[in-house]
């Protein structure tokens, strides 16, 4: 299968005068057409600065050192601004963590939709006033937005926050992206609406093969939506594979640790709820050895020393997308 | 809508209403009358004055007159003239009018434009450099600025005149009038700038593809732009009305000046022309922008 976006040794440091602090280690993946990828971990793990990344929408001063970020025959890091901001919107899009805050609450519904169409022409040739606004309603209506002829002319405040992540997940979708950045698209919402989000976004991927980054924390969104997962800490990825393998055979330590954390729902069989004893390190006291170590229950002193290499535990049981982990334990059996 | 309009007016015409008879009573309190002068008048000429001015009557019955005669649009004449009240502000206002008019359009832009530019190179050397403007022109009192400018414009560059009475000399007061009203729209743009910029819609902007420069003058103006509107209330006024000091410095005459000159002479019906007059275009300033805040972000509720 064709590959959209393949992110290769990607590193991007907090510049500062005395030193920069990497935020991302040399995080690689990528992602096939059609395919929903995955990154999962914990807050400050350094997802959303991935997808900052590849949208260039990095916040001041951080910035991206090295590595590259391959998008159709483009290395997203060295092509120009313009270029960017045709591919922004256009091709790949964005639907952010937050539905209540990233609208313009001065600006109708109507207007920020209508606005996509207006920053590409180029995408919406021969449009004419009425066609926009009623690829916009259709847009919403596909969404699951009721009556969405009169919530083109609401405000955003006017709007439950579900109906105003379904706003935003209809102007991502407006121009039919190759590509749609999710981050944790679904944290802020109710678990009815979730699911209701997901399937939004599952159809879009089934009708115009789109293909999806989604990001999030929660595990039991991940297994119901993606086809593979890497599960990130610390600004590195420690594991990553298809779904299933993922879950049916977790390697990494950390990976384990967190594939625990999830609550039972059985009846009967209530167990305490488990945490990881510690938090995920900040950006600059990450030393160079494995970054779960002083967390991980079965370290080693060479653990706390050197970063493991990444090693293919076994092809894909599903698709092409390779089991790979990077933890010592699995380097000295082989 | 309708039901917030007549509410605000209610409202209005009773604060006006306080503010006139405050204003009556506490001009009548204050020592000396029109007619006290260096050179006494003989009491026969000072009783015949007061009874042509109706002064002879005590201070209630004056004001339940004035009051019946304001209601029926009669300001009265000035004692010191007898011209109709209503003329003579009518003719300072003409010039004031102008004169304030200019310079808030001159603060508006100027203060827009440098805000902007303040706010997007935040911390850089360009915003370094406004900001130190701002807090040294913030403080410049506008005596010394009128002086300035008649010292660079009429005296150094010889390009205007110091005052002939045209269109173009309306400028350079206009000029000293805006200085302040820049410096502190600048201000109020940089930061309600730099606020929203910071706002999680303002990267959605950017996710859909659109450049910083549309990005900042159609969805972060617009936010940014309430406090300016609220500051533009008050201001527009106080700066219509004029001021004593640019109106002295410049030699043009206007409200400032028939205000504070008709305190000096006790002209009790002019008093009460200027105060009201002020107070009214204050209210009616303040509903404006109310009304167009409204109009720009629809969760303000008018109540």
């Amino acid at each position: 299968m064709e590959t959209v976006l393949d992110v290769k040794n990607l590193c991007v440091s907090r510049l500062s005068k005395v030193e920069n602090i990497p935020i991302l280690r040399d995080i690689s993946f990528s992602i096939k057409k059609g395919s929903i990828l995955g990154l999962c971990g914990e807050s400050g793990s350094g997802k959303s600065m991935c997808a900052y990344s590849i949208m260039r929408l990095l916040p001041h001063k951080i910035k991206a050192t090295s590595g590259s970020i391959l998008y159709g025959g483009f290395d997203l890091q060295n092509i120009s601004e313009t270029k960017m901001q045709y591919f922004r919107g256009n091709k790949i899009s964005m639907v952010f963590q937050d539905p209540m805050t990233s609208l313009n609450p001065l600006l109708t519904i109507g207007y920020q939709l209508l606005e996509v169409i207006r920053l590409h022409p180029g995408k919406f040739l021969n449009f004419s006033r009425e066609n926009s606004k009623t690829h916009a309603i259709q847009m919403l209506e596909l969404c699951g937005i009721s009556d969405p002829g009169r919530r083109m002319k609401q405000y955003p405040h006017e709007l439950s926050g579900g109906m105003r992540q379904r706003v935003m997940i209809a102007m991502a979708l407006m121009t039919n992206p190759d590509l749609l950045i999710a981050d944790e698209p679904t944290t802020a919402l109710d678990a009815t609406i979730q699911v209701q989000i997901l399937d939004i976004i599952k159809q879009f991927r089934k009708q115009y093969g789109m293909s999806v980054l989604f990001i999030s924390h929660d595990l039991g969104v991940l297994s119901h939506i993606c086809d593979e997962i890497c599960v990130m800490y610390a600004g590195r990825i420690c594991e990553s594979g298809a779904t299933h393998d993922i879950f049916a055979n977790p390697c990494h330590c950390y990976t384990k640790a967190f594939l625990r954390t999830i609550p039972s729902f059985i009846p009967g069989k209530r167990k305490p709820l488990l945490a990881i004893p510690g938090s995920v390190p900040m950006p600059g006291s990450i030393t160079d050895g494995c970054p779960y170590a002083p967390r991980c229950e079965e370290r080693t002193d060479l653990c706390c020393k050197v970063f493991p290499h990444y090693i293919k535990i076994s092809n894909s049981s599903v698709n092409a997308f390779d089991h790979t982990v990077a933890c010592h334990r699995f380097n000295q059996k082989i | 809508m309708l039901q917030y309009t007549m509410k605000r007016l209610f409202i209005s015409l009773l604060t006006l209403f306080f503010i006139a008879t405050a204003t009556f009573f506490l001009m009548n309190l204050v020592p000396g009358g029109p007619f006290t002068d260096e050179k006494e008048l003989p009491d026969q000429i000072q009783d015949s004055l007061n009874e042509k001015y109706g002064l002879d009557k005590p201070v209630h019955i004056r004001f339940i007159k004035y009051i019946a005669n304001l209601l029926k649009g009669d300001m009265g004449v000035s004692v010191r003239n007898g011209r109709n009240i209503s003329d003579i502000l009518w003719n300072g206002f003409k010039t004031s009018c102008i004169i304030g008019a200019i310079a808030i359009l001159i603060a508006l832009a100027s203060g827009l434009f440098w805000g902007c530019i303040s706010a997007i190179n935040k911390d850089k050397p360009a915003d370094k450099i406004i900001v130190f403007f701002i807090s040294i022109v913030v403080s410049l009192p506008n005596f010394l600025t009128g002086m300035l400018i008649l010292y660079v414009f009429c005296i150094k560059l010889e390009i205007l005149n110091v005052w002939q009475a045209n269109t173009i000399n309306y400028f350079l007061p206009a000029l000293c009038l805006s200085i302040y009203p820049s410096a502190y729209i600048t201000k109020l743009t940089r930061s309600g700038l730099i606020d929203v910029l910071n706002k999680d819609y303002m990267r959605t902007i950017k996710a859909k593809g659109a450049g910083k420069l549309y990005a900042v003058m159609v969805h972060g103006l617009k936010n940014a732009i309430i406090p300016v509107i609220s500051y533009l209330g008050p201001l527009s006024a106080n700066v219509l009305t004029g001021s004593i000091v640019v109106e002295s410095i410049f030699s043009t005459g206007g409200m400032g000046t028939l205000f504070v000159s008709s305190i000096n002479t006790r002209d009790y019906p002019l008093i009460m022309g200027t105060t009201l007059f002020f107070a009214f275009l204050i209210i009616m300033m303040n509903f404006i922008c109310d009304i167009i805040c409204k109009f720009i972000d629809p969760r303000i509720k008018l109540t």
